[in-house]
């Protein structure tokens, strides 16, 4: 039976190695989930709030707030589609996030 | 400068979408996949998961390859070439899916192409319209999916890696291995001596048996 020290490189920090493919899982795995990777990085994604504004703009209206909390799948969006705006919170009101829906999937991931 | 609202439905709500195969919603879109979607695409094509990586997904086999004039990969002169396994992002259009922190869902209506021919209507249900989709087992694959996804962004479980690594785990960890189960099987079956299977549901939970002692380990204490 291997080790679990045979799944890190040789030479490196094992902590360091584990962590960067821990990451580099999840967000292998999270990219085909439709979660947005900027929320995998954020370490209290489990504490977040979506909020929906009207407009692009800091200020729009607030549409509707959903809590999304430690569970979101099977998102997808259209990235010449939605302008609406989404903003991650912290669960002490502290804005984490921001980004317009077409930003989400613009990039590569 | 005022934007179109999201509309959010529930699964009851009023809704119906007739699609009229203009095809427009196959363009300039992110289609993410997911393990279980590449699975399924696999099967049809009659290749194996790494090769529809390869062949046609981008990031990492993520999400589907596009073509240059923003086109699907697998759109073809007569529509969808894949539509019997075509992944949830497409079955669920003009809706996309969110599940919340009590299980709930939200389901957010997508801004339709000013093209489109598509025609919406309120004469049935969220429910019965997704169900029309065969989303059933791609929501339940997914929610799978996502469940390791939480385990590897929870560190510090109490499973200590020499009590969650298996026999059959690679020697070293290739993130491919949480993405293309062929890939991940082979490995494993490589020192079972069992078969990789070629049915869908029993490549997913053989990957997902993997990838969960995999997240074990990557998350355990140091």
């Amino acid at each position: 039976m291997p080790n679990e020290d045979a799944v890190l490189k040789q030479g490196e920090p094992a902590v360091t190695r584990r962590e960067s493919v821990r990451l580099a899982a999840a967000l292998a795995l999270g990219a085909g989930l439709g979660v947005p990777p900027a929320l995998l990085g954020t370490p209290n994604m489990a504490r977040m709030q979506w909020k929906i504004y009207k407009g692009l703009t800091d200020g729009g209206a607030l549409v509707e707030s959903v809590e999304i909390s430690d569970n979101l799948t099977a998102f997808v969006m259209s990235a010449a589609g939605q302008r609406a705006q989404l903003k991650w919170y912290s669960d002490t009101g502290q804005e984490v996030l921001n980004m317009a829906m077409p930003k989400m999937y613009g990039g590569k991931i | 400068m005022t934007t179109p609202l999201p509309v959010l439905h529930a699964r009851a709500s009023a809704f119906s979408y007739r699609c009229r195969a203009c095809n427009r919603c196959c363009y300039d879109k992110r289609i993410q996949v997911n393990p279980y979607e590449l699975a399924r695409l696999s099967r049809q094509l009659g290749c194996s998961t790494s090769a529809v990586i390869a062949n046609f997904t981008v990031d990492g086999g993520t999400a589907l390859a596009k073509r240059p004039d923003t086109a699907c990969v697998f759109l073809g002169p007569n529509g969808c070439t894949v539509h019997a396994s075509r992944p949830l992002a497409c079955r669920l259009y003009p809706l996309g899916r969110i599940v919340q922190a009590d299980g709930s869902e939200v389901f957010i209506e997508l801004t339709p192409d000013p093209e489109t021919k598509g025609l919406y209507g309120e004469d049935g249900t969220v429910a019965a319209y997704i169900e029309s989709q065969g989303v059933a087992p791609y929501i339940a694959a997914a929610d799978r999916y996502y469940a390791v996804l939480t385990r590897l962004l929870s560190p510090g479980g109490t499973v200590t890696p020499s009590e969650s690594l298996g026999d059959s785990v690679a020697d070293e960890i290739d993130q491919r291995v949480f993405v293309d189960a062929d890939f991940a099987v082979q490995i494993a079956a490589a020192r079972s001596g069992d078969p990789v299977p070629r049915e869908v549901d029993e490549l997913m939970e053989r990957h997902l048996a993997l990838i969960e002692r995999l997240a074990d380990v990557l998350t355990a204490r140091q």
